[in-house]
This record gives C-alpha cells, structure tokens and sequence, in this order.
C-alpha cells in the first residue's frame, strides 16, 4: 500500500473537529501511513464558493494540487467535501482547463501538471482491508456499527468513481474488517444536511433526526462516517434536531478515524473522544 | 356564455355530472332517463377550445388559440403529461426554407414535397404549408429553441432525403425532442392549462356541429362529457396498428383519428404508412440514417451488400422506401436470418472503426446494446423496416383553418391529412406539419369559437352513457388479460404480413377476413380489473379497439387502391395509375358502422405530375 | 427472481411480489420486464411508459431505493449494480404523489415549471420575423441542460424534497430556469432567476443526488450553484443563503485563506442570531474552537499568491 501522502486536512479539521485531526494522527503511525501536511493549503470552497465564484474556488484548488505535487505524493484527504473539490478540480484541469489556469497560477510561481491523485483515508483503507484486519488489537466485536457514507464519499459518481454510489460496499467492507457488526441501516446513503444548515435549517434538522432515529431503530451503537462535516452535523446538532421532532434517541456519531483507533487498542483519550458533543463513554 | 374554465371547476364539475350519472345501476338509468329529457345541461364542464394531445401540434395549437382571442378558455388534455409524445422522437430535422441564397424558394420545398408525395399531394396547400414552415423556423428560434448555429449565427440546416436544396434546420441529433420543449416552454409561459391523464373516447357531434368530447379521467376513471365550442384532435398517428413494428411511441395509437371515423368524419388515405428501412428487430425502435450515411453496410446472409442490385450508385443511400422494399425483398427470397417477425439483416459499421463509431454513432450503439444486446463495435445490428409515420389522417377540408368538414372539428399534426404528405412523408417535414398545422388549427378554432354558442350537448350525454356502461360491462374480477394482448400482438403481426412493404390483393382479403375475426374476439374480451383508479389495461382496451378499427379502414383502401404509388406497393399492380387513382382514398363509417371508401381528386395546380425518379 | 412492487390502488399500499425466471429477463430492459409482468401475471399492475429509448420521460421508476428510467436500464446492468441479489423492490419515484401503484403525479412539477418562466423572452433586436443570432459557442454553452426529458428522476432522489416540499423544486425546474437565464439570446435573465430565488432557490443542501442519477448527466446541483452567483451578481445577495455563501469565499480570498466556523456563523447570520452562534460557543466550550480564531486566526502561507492568481483569473475573465 502506498504509504506516504500529501495530507489535506481541510478547514474543519483545523477547527471544528479537533478530534478528527487527533485521531488519524494517532493511527496513521500505527498503520505505516506518513501524513504530511501539504505547506499553505486553502480552504477547498467547501462546496460553497463556487456560488460566488467558481473560477476562484478552481484557481484555488489547482494551487492545492500543484503545491502537492510539488511533494512529489498523491494528496489525502478525510473530509468528503474537500475530496469531491478536489477531484472535480482535478478532472476539469486534466480535461481542458489546465493551460488556462496555468497561466493564473504563474502569478505565484506555481504551476499544476495532473500528477498527483486524489484519495480519502476510507478508500485507503478499503484497499487494505488484509494489511488492517492484521493489525487489529481490540476487535469490536460486541459493537453494533451503523456506517453513514455522507454524500461525497460516493455522489456524484462521475467524479468520485471509487465504487457504485447506489449500492457501496467500502465501508462496510473496512468496518467488518475490524472486527464490528454492521447493522441494516436505512439511511446510510442519505444526506445530513449539513451544507444547508443555515439556509434551510427546519429541513436540515429534520434530515438530522431522521438518520439519527434511523440508527436507533436499527439498535446501532453507534453512527460511524468518514466524514468530519457528516459527524458535525449529525453529532453538534444532534440536540437541537431531536428537540425539533421531540425525539428522544441519541446516538455518539463517530469519524472513522476514531472507530478505527478503537480497533488499534488507542485510548479514547487519544482519539479524541471526549470532543465528542453526544457522549461516547460507553464506546471506549 | 362564455364559462371561464379552470381545472378544479372542471373536476368538480364532472364530478357532479359523474355524481348525477353513478347512482347504482338501477339509479344510474333513471338518473340518466331523467337529465336525458332536457335539452340543456348546465353541469356539463366546458370550455371555448379543447385540444386533444400535447405534441408539438396540440402545444402549438393552444398557445396560438390564446393569442388569436385571450378571452377564450383553451385547455390540451393528454392521456400523459405533455413531453411523452411522438414528436420528442424525432431526430434528424425540421424542414423550412430560410436561405435563399443558394437558390432555394418555398416553391422548391413544395416541388419536392409534392414529388416526394408521388403526386398525391394537394398542391396549393403544399405551397402554403412550406411558406409556413420557412416562418415557423424562425418564429421557434423566437421562442427560445436552440438550433445548431452556422458561423453568422444563423439557424443550421443539414441535407435530407428527397430534398433538392439544405433546408432540414436541426438541433444536433435530437431535434424533435427540443422542438416538443420548446413548444412546452411556450404553452407554460403562455398560461396554457393541461388535463393531463385524461383520455379521449368519442368526440360528440349532434346536428352536424361538433358539441365536444368525451373524456376519460385516468386517475379517478370518471367518463365526463366536455362540451367546446371547437375542438382540436392532435392524437398523431395511428402505425401502432403494426404494434411492435413500428418506431413510434405506445401512445401512437390513433385514438382522435378513430373518433372522428365514429363521429363522421372521413379517414383520408389510411392505406399510406412510411416504412423506415431500418428499425430494431425486436420493438422496431428506429436507427437513424446517420448509421448509412456515415457509411455503414447493409448484408444478407451470404455477406453480400444486397444494395447494389436495387440501387447500384446511391447502394445504401437509396431513399428509404427502395431500401426498405431490399431489406424486404431478402428477407421474403430467403436471404436473410431468422423467422416470421422476427427475420432481419444486418446493419455493419465495424469497418468505420471503434473510435469513429464511439464519436459520431454513439446513440446507434447504445440502442444496438439496450435491445440487442449487441455493440456495434464488435458485431453488425440486426436490423429490418419498421412503421414510422402515417401519412393518412383525419380528413382536413380547408388548410386555411385546418377545419374538418364538420363545424367546429379541427385537426392538426400527424392525426391529420390535409395530404401535404401524399403518398410518402419527406424526412423532416414531420416536425414543420406539427407545428404549421397546429398553429393553423388553433387559430381557426379560436376564431370559430369566438363566434359560436356551445352546443346542447345531448349527444355527448348519451356518449358518456354508452362508455360507463362499457367500462362496467368490460370490467370485472374475471376475465383474461392474456386475450387482449394475444389480439394485439395478432394484429401487428396480420397487418404486417399482409399491409406490409408489399401488398396483394390476396393478401388484403386474406387480412380483410382476419381482422373481422380479431374483431369478433374484441368483443367478447373483458378485462380483469374493476378498479376506476388508473385503469391502464382499460385504456389498453380503448386502445386496441381504435387499432382495429383503424386497420380496417387502412385494409379496405390498401384493397381498393389497385395502384403502386409512394409507400404502397402492390405487388399485383406495381405502376402508378394516375389515370384512375390520383385520388384521395375517403373511409366513412356509415350509421350502422360499416366502413365504407369514396374518392377525392387530388388538388393539382402548379407542378405537373411526372413519374417519380431520383 | 422476485420483483417485490409497491402498489397502491387509490386506497391502499401494498407490496405485492412477483416471480420470473432469471433466464427470461436477462437479455430486458426493466421496462420490459414491467410490461412482461402485467401482460402475462397481472394485468392490475399500472405503470406510465411510450416512447421506451429514453427521450419521453414517462417511465421513472425506483429500484432498491434509487431512481432510474426503465426503458434505459439493463437488467444485466441492475445486476451488476446490485450484486448478488435476487429480489428488486420496484416503487414509484420519491417525492411525488402517487395515483396508483408507479404512477405519480406531475401536476405540482408543472405548477413549479411555471413559476419560472420556462421560455425564452427574447432581446428586442431579435423578432418574430427573423428570429434570432446565436453563435454555436453560444449553443454548446446551454444545449447539455436542453437534454433533460422531465423524467423526474432528480426529484426522487432529492433530499430537500424529501424533507419538506413545501420550500423548495424539483431539481429540473432550476435546470430549466438556467437553460432560459444563460441563453445568450434572452432579454433579462432575471425573469428566471427571480422566481428561482423566491422559490427555494438557497435551499440545495448539496447532496448531489440529482447530479449523480440523471439519465441525460445533467448536473442540476451545478446549475442551482450556477443560478446563486448568477443572482448575487445582479444584486439578489440578501438573506442567509447568499451571506452564507459568501462567508467562505471572503474567508478564503480576503482573510486567512481558510473557513472559520465562527465567523461563519457570525458572518451568515449576524452577532444577535443567538441559535447557531450559540452553536459555536458550544464548539468553544467543548474545547474544540479557540475563540480568538474570531479576530482572524492564522492566514496560511502564500496567500497573497492566491490572491493574486485570483485577481489574474478575474483579470482575465473580464477580457
């Protein structure tokens, strides 16, 4: 497996979800992956920015990709959004654009030539299910997992293309690979919200709650994504969207990173847990 | 008394005529019995206009009803939502001179229609027809369709079969799809009102006036009678009488061409339906001529291209009813592969290459591999003719106003025959005839509306009466589905046997008797399923009696027409017989429903009739 | 094989199953099982299909959840799709009133096609007579959004329609609104853009469900973003959307270069908006927000370079 990337953190990371960071340093060691952090990275435009200006969220992806390629590794990222900017960005440069946006990133002595690839931490994992499962200390097997995908780990599939976006199989597979069970969970592929929280927040929360009660019918212990903004979204808001449909379910909404951790035997302490905004004592 | 008209007054107005009407059995006759005696009935729904379809004719239709009289109440009610119908598949172009520059006039458009139509072509009605499609191309382009571009901008216009000069206007290779959204686009913005899943049964005519229609509600199953002071039949066209031989939709099944024949009106030359060389074997779905015109073969079973002995120069790219008469004339002479309907040749661009066929044939490929699993990459297409267009229609009196000769009858678009087309369509100008005849229509039964009174109506009430009854008789728990599909597959198989790409006398009786036979066997069909919601296999029903009845009207002047011109062929008369058939055929139903043929002269002026040579 | 179909007869819903040989269908298309399954075991089933190669648009249906059109489905696709499965549950397309068994109804849809203006309103240089001028670059610049067929396909998997309809349109009807605002030919592209903000335009949540299952790839979620920074230009920037929006393209190109939650927050709704600052003094009090990250945080390094690949790329666009 390669071993070695140019790892994207994204804002969020940075920010909001501290623990996120804390727990896929805490197991890329113990795996034998070395992270490091490309030097200077900006803000993706989280899906946003391109409702301003999408000519400066491609410009300002096509310098996160140059200055990657300037490490000389492909780019990692854990964040979903960040992942799908990223390829998007990509797949327009390596199919036209590049020579155009070239000659803007010159302006800062950069220059992007389609070298690097884009990957997230679940596919990494889902490539090395063998080289995982050896190294699994505390298999958890007595925990019930309900694997939440979040919309761009798999949508649009054009752009993400790892596996089918209507029937995926990748995290499911990483899961049981360490050891847990994996419960039938209706809403895996639905969306949190999250991008929509401020505009549109009565349905936000509505979508919230309904993955968070979908988890608990299907008697999960806990929800577990591979991305921090789906863990943000279904774990801060959590609170305010089971008061906004009086449902009184709560689920800890994990990173994969940290459920991850828990199978390598990492203290809870260490994977951040205790960030957690729904409690996850009863996971460590 | 002009009822201004909006859809929840319409439903709930029906349904309390539908409330006075379903009083159980017993009650409903007496109900019936009773609001028989008056004249008037003030619950029927009305409106001033009603078209029937939403093709690019009824579309065009309705919004040029509004704009002809903006007090008008003018609503298209579809057995679908609009978008579902034939004219989205239309793909190749729209004709209409709009380039003088290189010699072109509307007299030229009209000299090719008209010869591409073996002469059965009213002449003066084809010149108006093509002055009004050069504006039509025009006025779409005002109204937001994307045509493809030449370098100044201008509307781009490809070359077509049978057309002397480039004026086949298009939108990449899907121009019937954009030119039906485009008239969609048009009648939303305009504040056109649907009644979507309502299907036509009868249209009513009392005192020799047309009183209106009477619908079906597909969702609820209420059968209402709607009274209009004009109304448009723009069903399209009726080949699905060769069920799955034919390209066009399942929706083409010709329901407004059979209710006008009901209601008096003449079917003009039912006998003429284009043959498209080259459909899918299985469901006749079309391959388009770009798949020949980029050079692709056509091969028998002894790997021989077959073209050279029909037409050695042009091989391939003959024009389509020399190519489909060769598919046919293999297929009959034993040179061909597999059986009865399912015989075919094959169709090969292997030589064209992978990456050229990927880039230029893509649709092509992805048909090849949805209905025959096959890639034309790495495997030549099974291919054989299929029913494309019909050319017959319901009989127009007057082009001015597309206006039936019953007052306050109008028709429009491929249900129609004024005959701009004659004997034999030229490729793109089916979508310039959904447009031109649409607006014509909408405008003419606007302006007859706005001078009319609705009428009383009895005749649609006693309608309405008759189909309620039916749907009870038709409908139950038992029954056998499996009949009515086995009559329909029968019937596309009869039709295509026998009222093919080559007809004989021998062979016209032979289905004159079948089809009386098929006939006896729909009357005693029922259908397993009461259920008024949504009823589809009742409106299959409907359905499949409208295609027997119409092919029996196209039987009897396929058997009259002793002749071979344009898309018929008679193999026992293989001539054109000008002396004693440059006639239009004219199928009536008498009182008692016997079909019966009478004979119009075609309406010559300007161009001469010669023998028809490419 | 069994085919598990959500039916419903005007009043009530079932599942009713039915079974065919594998060996049959194989070589179908889903439409074609659909209609092999009424015409040989259940002539009660009800389904909308015509043209059957994907231009009509009668035919959406849902399999295992998602939504395809049958006529344009493989089942050795499906198969391949779904592996090793031996049940398909066919249902109506999502987010639609259903009439009966897999038909639903259009007519909401249509209403919302007419709130904006599907029409082009043509510059008043162009006429009736002569029509109008386009130049073909002009056309490749709007001619993909002119594929859809009004399918319905986006909608049934939008996740906004699904949790409240009541806001918001089906996705196709903003593609609409895009293909009529960006025709080069239109007088003022506002007179679609308007009803589109009005009309839930800021309510996307970004799932790009639509994008992922059109079976034209028409990317709908790309127009929606397309049609916001259309709007902002013209000066249709009040509101939380539009603020929200913008938080992350200042925080990217006039601040540090990278997103803070806290001033998003701020920035997006205002200091007063006591809920979702309130959100962040939660992220504050559990540790995980430093709260002088309000005053500007750490701009990354080289950032007056993207600033000024920005300012060139903008430079170069007004050209």
């Amino acid at each position: 497996m390669q071993k070695e990337f140019a790892f994207f953190p994204g804002c969020v990371l940075t920010q909001a979800a501290i623990e996120a960071k804390m727990s896929i340093e805490a197991i890329a060691p113990i795996l034998g992956i070395t992270l490091k952090e490309i030097n200077g990275w900006s803000c993706c435009g989280a899906s946003q920015a391109q409702d301003v200006d999408p000519l400066a969220t491609l410009v300002a992806n096509a310098r996160n990709l140059a200055l990657a390629e300037k490490m000389n590794l492909p780019v990692l990222t854990t964040c979903s959004t960040c992942l799908l900017m990223l390829r998007r960005a990509k797949a327009q440069l390596d199919n036209g654009q590049k020579e155009r946006i070239n000659t803007f990133l010159a302006k800062g002595n950069m220059n992007y030539q389609g070298t690097s690839e884009v990957t997230s931490l679940l596919w990494l994992l889902a490539q090395n299910v063998e080289e995982i499962k050896a190294k699994v200390k505390k298999p958890l097997s007595n925990l019930k997992v309900a694997v939440f995908y979040g919309c761009h780990s798999v949508r649009p599939e054009k752009d993400l293309g790892f596996e089918s976006s209507v029937n995926p199989t990748s995290f499911e597979t990483v899961v049981k690979a360490l050891g847990a069970q994996v419960v039938p969970f209706e809403k895996r592929l639905d969306c949190c919200g999250f991008h929509a929280v401020y505009p549109a927040e009565k349905s936000v929360m509505k979508m919230t709650s309904g993955i968070v009660n979908s988890a608990a019918k299907s008697e999960a212990h806990c929800v577990v994504t591979p991305c921090p903004l789906c863990q943000m979204q279904l774990d801060i808001y959590q609170a305010d969207a089971q008061d906004t449909t009086k449902s009184k379910a709560r689920v800890p909404i994990l990173h994969l990173s940290q459920l991850v951790g828990l199978a390598l035997g990492i203290p809870a302490k260490k994977l951040g847990l205790d960030y957690n905004v729904i409690d996850t004592s009863k996971l460590g | 008394m002009t009822e201004q008209f909006t859809r929840r007054e319409f439903l709930q107005s029906a349904c309390i005529t539908m409330g006075a009407l379903m009083v159980g059995t017993g009650g409903l006759e007496k109900a019936y019995a009773a609001s028989s005696t008056t004249t008037s009935d003030t619950k029927m729904p009305s409106c001033d206009v009603l078209i029937i379809g939403s093709g690019g004719a009824g579309l065009r239709a309705a919004v040029n009803a509004m704009k002809k009289n903006p007090k008008l109440s003018v609503v298209v009610v579809s057995k679908t939502m609009p978008s579902r119908s034939a004219t989205t598949m239309a793909e190749g172009g729209i004709n209409g001179v709009v380039d003088f520059s290189k010699g072109d006039s509307y007299e030229l458009h009209a000299y090719d229609t008209v010869k591409g139509g073996d002469f059965l072509v009213d002449q003066d009605s084809s010149i108006k027809f093509c002055k009004a499609a050069g504006e039509a191309i025009n006025e779409l382009d005002y109204l937001g369709m994307p045509f493809s571009r030449t370098k100044e901008g201008k509307v781009k216009a490809r070359p077509f079969g049978g057309a002397s000069k480039v004026r086949c206007n298009f939108s990449a290779d899907k121009t019937g799809h954009i030119v039906a959204h485009t008239c969609l686009n048009d009648a939303i913005s305009s504040g056109v009102k649907f009644l979507m899943d309502h299907e036509l049964l009868d249209i009513g005519v009392d005192n020799g006036r047309c009183e209106g229609a009477v619908l079906r509600n597909i969702r609820t199953g209420d059968i209402a009678p709607v009274r209009a002071k004009s109304v448009i039949i723009a069903t399209g066209g009726y080949t699905r009488i060769f069920w799955n031989r034919t390209s066009t939709p399942y929706i083409s099944t010709g329901d407004g061409v059979a209710a006008a024949l009901r209601a008096g009106v003449a079917f003009k030359d039912p006998e003429m339906v284009q043959f498209h060389p080259t459909g899918v074997v299985h469901g006749g779905t079309l391959i388009t001529e770009a798949a020949r015109g980029e050079g692709g073969y056509l091969l028998n079973n002894q790997g021989e291209r077959f073209m050279k002995k029909y037409a050695p120069s042009k091989m391939e790219l003959g024009p389509r009813d020399i190519v489909a008469r060769a598919i046919e004339t293999e297929i009959r002479e034993g040179r061909a592969f597999g059986q009865g309907l399912e015989a075919y040749v094959l169709l090969d661009v292997r030589h064209l290459g992978k990456e050229k066929i990927i880039k230029d044939l893509p649709q092509i490929r992805h048909v090849g591999k949805l209905f025959e699993n096959i890639d034309l990459v790495d495997q030549p297409m099974i291919i054989r003719p299929t029913a494309h267009y019909s050319m017959g229609g319901i009989d127009v009196a007057k082009f001015d106003d597309m206006s039936t000769p019953i007052p306050g009858l109008f028709s429009a678009g491929e249900a129609s025959c004024v005959s701009i087309h004659g004997a034999n369509r030229l490729g793109g100008n089916s979508l310039s005839d959904a447009v031109v005849t649409g607006k014509i229509a909408g405008e003419g039964a606007a302006a007859y509306a706005s001078k009319a009174d609705f009428s009383a109506g009895k005749r649609l009430h006693d309608l309405a009466f008759q189909w309620n009854s039916r749907f009870k008789e038709v409908t139950s728990n038992s029954g056998d589905a499996k009949a009515m599909y086995a009559i329909r597959e029968e019937l596309g198989a009869q039709n295509w046997d026998n009222m093919g790409i080559f007809r004989t006398q021998a062979k016209l009786t032979s289905l004159s008797s079948g089809l009386e036979e098929l006939q006896a066997r729909y009357k005693t069909l029922r259908i397993p399923n009461p259920n008024p919601v949504y009823n589809t296999a009742f409106t299959e029903y409907v359905e499949l009696g409208n295609l027997l009845l119409l092919s029996q009207a196209a039987c009897l002047a396929a058997s009259e027409r002793k002749e071979s011109r344009g898309a018929h062929t008679r193999e026992d008369f293989l001539k054109r017989d000008d002396a004693n058939f440059l006639k239009h055929s004219m199928v009536t139903m008498n009182e008692s429903g016997k079909l019966q043929i009478g004979w119009r002269d075609v309406e010559i002026t300007q161009f001469k009739v010669e023998e028809r040579k490419y | 094989m069994k085919f598990i179909i959500e039916r419903f007869d005007g009043k009530k819903s079932y599942e009713q199953t039915y079974t065919v040989e594998k060996k049959d269908i194989e070589a179908l298309t889903l439409l074609s099982v659909l209609l092999l399954i009424k015409q040989t075991q259940d002539v009660t089933l009800n389904f909308t299909a015509s043209c059957r190669c994907a231009i009509c648009g009668a035919c959406g249906v849902r399999v295992n959840g998602h939504a395809y059109i049958a006529c344009d489905s493989k089942m050795t696709e499906l198969f391949e799709e779904y592996k090793d499965t031996d049940t398909f549950r066919i249902a109506p397309l999502a987010n639609f009133k259903v009439i009966s068994d897999l038909v639903v109804d259009w007519e909401p849809a249509m209403e919302n096609l007419r709130k904006i203006k599907p029409a082009l309103v043509a510059k008043s240089e162009f006429s009736v007579k002569e029509g109008c001028r386009q130049n073909q670059e002009e056309f490749d610049r709007i001619i993909k959004q002119w594929d859809c067929i009004l399918c319905g396909v986006c909608a049934s998997e939008c996740n906004k329609l699904s949790a409240d309809n009541s806001d918001y349109m089906e996705p196709f009807v903003f593609t609409h609104a895009w293909r009529a605002a960006n025709d080069s030919r239109s007088k003022d592209p506002m007179i679609h853009v308007k009803p589109s903000v009005t009309n839930g335009l800021w309510n996307c949540v970004h799932c790009q469900e639509c994008a992922n299952r059109c079976p034209k790839h028409i990317s709908s979620a790309d127009d929606i973003a397309s049609l916001r920074a259309l709007a902002m230009r013209k000066g249709l920037n009040s509101g939380v959307g539009p603020a929200h929006a913008k938080s992350f393209y200042t925080d990217l190109v006039e601040d540090s270069g990278r997103l803070n939650e806290i001033r998003l927050a701020l920035r997006t709704e205002g200091v007063s908006t006591a809920l979702r600052a309130g959100t962040a003094i939660t992220l504050m009090g559990a540790g995980k927000m430093n709260p002088l990250e309000i005053f500007g945080g750490h701009t990354i390094e080289g950032h007056k370079d993207l600033v000024k690949m920005i300012e060139a790329a903008h430079a170069a666009n007004k050209e």
